[in-house]
Order: structure tokens, then sequence, then C-alpha cells
């Protein structure tokens, strides 16, 4: 499994769980969201990045179709735990404008 | 007077930048710092330097060659391993029978040299340090005088409060010849903490020279960026750069051209390389540098940040406050450096010169033609071989063997990440081995070798039928294939297979023995730059009868070439034809020859 859903707190939070999130694994990463919000009906979910070391422009291009599904549905997604290399990424692609992003988990879920 | 110019530091804290340019080599405001060093030394008359290198050394000697385009004569002394900045000089002493300054290669300062010699003259110095007041002098090495300047004593990046002076060292000295007899040789030695208190033991006449002028080390990322942002902003008396003045602090080399509407969204102070492209929608809010054959595609935002030569940025990327270089992004404000792996952000930048294009299109319709016709004359062969493969053993008669095109990378510091995607390519070879030869490889390679490249002699995995292919190279034919796919040339660096390009890639090679051996381990890795093709130098030059160092040299070579002839620049001596179409017929001559004569195979 690369990607693990996890209840916390009443919200749902999708751990990356390998190193290169890339367009290798885009399509799997879009099924488990595209899931989470059309079949579940979740709201509010935290994508977790704490172990991805490298992330690229389709990984986040699927991100920000999650997003738009999600906020169609008034929810929003928020994001975790981004290593450098990772937030060189959202810099670069002006991400981190449409994504909170978050160091530390309580204060992700406290922010919805 | 003549010049010593120190430029063998590895620039660890500039890493990841330094892994691919020596840090003298990184330019401030689009000139290599090494150029601004040596205008330095010929605006003050200095025209007979030598330099010290060490890490990727190619790339200044590649640059500054003798030093004919820049006004000066430059004379090198390569380094095997670090002798340490007195130890370096130690090695070249016959160049130094006159009066000498030294300079830092990785530096920024537009010091009074002249002003400093007459200094050392008027005291009858046999050496001058160049210092300067500074606020916080805990970072530097401090220097105390008496009030004729004298040197009395040295303290070490001591603590604000405990520093005996405010005069910092700036790594500028100049020495008169016989001060080099009290460096042992053969030793690595430093002028700060070893040669400078002895000058001061056997109270040799050693003065401080004050100065105003601007100076920077350049030690951290943040030094870089700042220098670079300084510059442009007119904030250092005596750079000049080239270009046109388009609009006020907007300066473009003349052969970039921007239209009215994009100057609109450019933000003073700027600088712009050479041919430069700059598409719609762009803009740059200064200070920010652009170096030569930048491609901004629209809707890129640059801001705060240096972007060094070669760079493509793709659509709508933002880049604040950031030094990029090809693939390598370094955020100031995070003090990090990322190899961005994703070439819709950030990739590698070319004007191919048409020549250039002409030669690789010939080569291109060569291969494909060769291969084709190759292919339908051993039509024939095949088939006979096909059958005897059958008959002989049991298994396919065809091999595919998975080669790296390059093995994945991952490198990592505190303050930087780098990881390259493994990329291979799967060829067609006609089956030499029985089929569970691959699975055994490993023991063997224990066995028989240590080297990387493996060729055993009546290897017992080999069939029959297989010795008969090897040995007349018929089991590497269908190699074609891949020739008329166009996913080879006829002429290139050979493949590695797995096991092969790892093991070069971490274990590195060495050449020679003891105190003479050469770390090949940066220049073996260059291999894996250059383009895959069937025949190339070592091929072509007696097959398997290399030592395994020679071949990673000439494989080396060919990959570094394929870069310099793409940049217009020819050199290397013998390889200078290559990949022009001659050099790339004339390869295909020789390596037919030697498979004639079958110098070496088996």
């Amino acid at each position: 499994m690369n990607f693990l859903v996890e209840e916390v707190s009443g919200i749902n939070v999708v751990r990356i769980a390998i190193p290169r999130a890339t367009a290798d694994v885009s399509k799997e990463f879009k099924s488990v969201l595209f899931d989470l919000i059309d079949n579940k009906n979740v709201q509010k979910v935290i994508v977790d990045f704490g172990k991805v070391d490298f992330a690229d422009s389709s990984f986040l291009g699927t991100l920000v179709s999650g997003l738009k599904k999600c906020s169609a549905n008034k929810g929003d997604i928020k994001i975790l735990s981004l290593q450098p290399p990772v937030r060189a990424m959202f810099e670069l692609t002006r991400l981190y404008k449409v994504f909170e992003i978050f160091d530390n988990e309580q204060d992700a879920i406290k922010s919805f | 007077m003549k010049a010593m110019i120190l430029a063998a530091g590895m620039g660890s804290r500039l890493m990841p930048l330094t892994l691919t340019i020596p840090k003298p080599m990184l330019p401030i405001a689009n000139k290599p710092s090494l150029e601004h060093i040596i205008d330095l030394c010929k605006r003050h008359n200095i025209t007979k330097i030598k330099m010290n290198l060490f890490h990727l050394p190619e790339a200044v000697d590649h640059y500054f060659r003798g030093g004919e385009d820049f006004g000066v004569e430059i004379s090198y002394s390569i380094e095997k391993r670090l002798w340490g900045t007195a130890g370096g000089i130690k090695r070249v002493q016959s160049f130094f029978d006159e009066t000498f300054v030294v300079l830092m290669g990785d530096g920024l300062t537009n010091i009074d040299l002249t002003a400093m010699l007459k200094f050392h003259r008027e005291k009858g110095a046999k050496a001058t340090i160049a210092v300067k007041p500074v606020e916080d002098p805990s970072r530097y090495g401090v220097v105390v005088t008496d009030e004729n300047n004298a040197i009395k004593s040295f303290q070490e990046k001591p603590k604000k409060e405990e520093a005996k002076s405010n005069l910092i060292n700036l790594g500028i000295y100049i020495l008169e010849p016989e001060i080099l007899d009290l460096v042992p040789p053969k030793e690595e030695y430093d002028f700060g903490h070893q040669l400078f208190p002895k000058l001061l033991e056997l109270n040799t006449p050693f003065y401080a020279f004050h100065t105003d002028a601007a100076w920077d080390d350049i030690g951290g990322l943040m030094d870089y960026w700042r220098v670079n942002l300084d510059v442009i902003e007119g904030k250092v008396p005596g750079y000049e750069f080239k270009g046109e003045e388009l609009k006020k602090g907007v300066f473009v080399h003349p052969s970039t051209k921007i239209d009215k509407k994009t100057l609109e969204k450019i933000t003073a102070p700027v600088l712009i390389g050479r041919d430069v492209e700059i598409n719609s929608g762009v803009e740059i809010t200064g200070p920010a540098v652009i170096g030569d054959e930048v491609c901004l595609e629209s809707g890129v935002s640059v801001i705060k940040s240096v972007v060094l030569n070669n760079t493509w940025v793709g659509k709508g990327i933002e880049i604040k406050d950031s030094v990029v270089n090809k693939n390598y992004h370094l955020s100031v404000p995070n003090n990090f450096g990322t190899y961005i792996d994703d070439d819709k952000v950030l990739k590698v930048h070319r004007i191919v010169p048409f020549r250039v294009k002409l030669d690789q299109f010939l080569i291109n319709i060569t291969d494909r033609i060769v291969g084709f016709f190759a292919l339908l004359f051993l039509s024939p062969l095949f088939l006979v071989t096909a059958i005897l493969i059958k008959l002989d053993s049991p298994g396919p008669v065809f091999y595919i063997s998975k080669r790296l095109r390059s093995p994945a990378i991952e490198k990592r510091g505190k303050h930087w990440y780098v990881y390259y995607k493994e990329k291979s390519v799967k060829y067609y070879v006609f089956r030499t081995m029985y089929t569970d030869a691959d699975r055994r490889v490993k023991e063997l390679k224990n066995k028989y070798q240590s080297g990387p490249f493996i060729k055993i002699e009546n290897d017992p995995r080999v069939t029959r039928v297989g010795r008969i292919l090897r040995k007349t190279s018929i089991d590497e034919l269908p190699l074609f294939w891949n020739v008329l796919k166009g996913s080879m040339s006829l002429v290139g660096i050979w493949a590695l297979p797995v096991y092969e390009a790892q093991h070069l890639l971490e274990k590195g090679l060495k050449a020679g023995e003891g105190e003479e051996s050469i770390d090949l381990t940066d220049v073996s890795q260059l291999r894996f730059e250059g383009k895959l093709g069937i025949a190339g130098f070592w091929q072509a030059r007696g097959r398997s009868n290399l030592t395994a160092e020679e071949r990673a040299i000439h494989d080396s070579f060919q990959s570094v070439l394929d870069e310099n002839v793409v940049a217009g620049n020819n050199y290397l001596g013998e390889y200078s034809e290559f990949p022009t179409y001659k050099g790339y017929i004339k390869m295909l001559i020789e390596t037919f020859n030697a498979v004639v004569r079958r110098t070496g195979a088996e």
C-alpha cells in the first residue's frame, strides 16, 4: 500500500507511505482521494507528506484536482509535514498559496 | 608582480551547486568569480597568473585556457589532493621568482592591489596581509597590529568580546619569493595556522595593509545569493556588467530580445545575459540576475533570485528568494537545495548551433540506414544462428539485457537532497549463456575479478554455440535493431548492465598505486552523461584488451566531448573530432577494422 487512510478525530488523514510521490503513483493517489470524496462523502482531508522526499508536478496536479472536487463538496484539503524538497515544489508551483500547510498534525486537525 | 589564485576549494557549503560547478566558476552577475579576480589582476597590471585546481579542474581549464581571451597568461597546478593554502603554492615555487600576490578565486573583492604593493615596498615587508575592520570579527581570522601596522599576533574566530582587534584577514597576501623557503615541501601547509605564526616567531618584516574595499568570501548559499544581488544593486563599486541599459537599472545583453510589453514587467535592478528567451507574461522583480541561454516560459515569475546559465523554467513557475541552476533549486530562506526531478518545472536548456544540429541529423539518418541494411543483410545469418542456439541448449534465442543509461543516484547532506531516476534501455542480443546465468554472476564476479567490468575467460556459463558467437561478435549483431529504433547510435558509449553500472557508481575507480594514484570516481561518473552507442573509443581501440580504468576514461572523455561540442567548443586533442559527422564516420571505420581483426575478442 502506497497510501494509508486513517481517521483521526473525525478527519481523514491520507498518509503517503513512499519516498517519491511522482507520476508513477498519481493514478493510485487519485483513486484513493476521489474514493474518499465521492463515495464516502468526506469533506475534511489531511494529506500527510511526512515520509515523502520528493513530489513532482503530476502528483501535485492530482492533489489540486482533489481539492477542486473537495471544495465543490464544501470541504477542504490541508497539507501536513513538508520536507524541504517537497516544500520547494509547493513554492515553485505556487501551491503554497492554494493549500494551508501545517508542520504539526494537531494544528492541522484543529484548523478545520 | 605575479599572482597566485587559490581555486582548489571544494565549496561543500554550496552543495549541490558545486556538484557540477567548481566554486570559483560560480557566476557573480553572470561572470565566474574567478573571472572577476582575473580582471582585477589585469587592472593592476598583473598578467602572469598561476592557479591551483582540485575539484572539477576541467571546467576552469576549459573556460580560461591559457588566458589568451582575458589578456593574461594563466598556467595551472592540478592537485590530486588538497595541499592547503601555502602547500599548494610551495608545489609551484619555481614560478614565483619575484614579489607576488595571493588571492582567493572564489571570493569577491575590488581591493587596490597597486596601493597594497606600494605599501608593501615602502614598509620593506617580506609579507603583507590585507585587513579590513568589521563590526563582528567572530567569524574570521583576527589580525592584531602595532601603531606602525606591523603584525603582532593572530586570533582565530574569537568571541566578539574577546577579540583584541576588529581587523580581519581577507586572505589577500603580498609575499616575497623567499617566504616560500619556510614552507616545508610535500606537506599540507596553511598560511593562517602555520606559516604566519612562524613569520612572527622569526621576526620577519610582516605588515597589515588596511583597506575599505568590497570583500566577501562567499561561504554559504546566503552569501552567494546576497553577493549577486549586491553587485547588480550597484553596492560594489568597480563592477561593470555587460549589457545595454534598456531602462534604468535593467541591463540586457544585445543578443537577447525583449519587447516593450515584457520590459514593462521587469522591475530594476535586473541583469539579463546572452541569448535569453523570455516568453509572454513573464515577470521579473529585481534585484534579479538571469544567466546566459536561459529560457523562461510564459507566466514565469522571478523575484529576488539568481537564475544561472542554461536553465529552462516551466510555465507559471515562481522563483522567489532562490538560486536556480538547471535542475537544481536552492531556496535561500529554507537554506535548502534540491534536484528538481521534474522537467515541467526545471530542466537544462541549450542553444545548439546549426552546424551541430546538422551533424546530429546526418548521424541519425546514417544510423537508421546502416541499421536497416545491416539487419537486412544479416537476416540469413540470424536465421542460422537462431537454429543453432535452439539446438545447442534449451531456452530462448534472444536474451533481453537490461542496461543502464544511467543508474539511480541518491545523495543528501544536511542542506541538500539529490535524486536522479534510473534510466535504462533494453538490448536484444543472441543468448550465449545457459538460462540461469544471471543468477550466478555475483558469485563469479567475486571469484574471478575485482574490477567492475566482467569479462571472464573460459566462462563456464557460456554455451558451446555461445563461445563461437562471442568470438565472432555475432551475439551483439541484433543491437542493430536498437540502432534502427533510434534507442542507440552506432557510435557512442556502451550501456553497462545494472550490476556493473552500480559498482562503478558506488565504488568508483582508482588508477595507479600509492602516492601517484588518481581517484577517477568523478571522471568515471561522467560516462553516464554521454549518448549510448555500439562503438566507442575503447571498442575502436582494441576491444577488451583495455583495463577497466582505461575504458572508464575513454567513456568519460567521450561524454565530456559530446557536451562540449554542443556548447560549440572543441578540445581534448585527438577526441575533438567527435561527434562531428566526420568523427563519427572515422570511428565507424576504426571499429569495423578492429572487429574484422578480432583483436582482443575472447
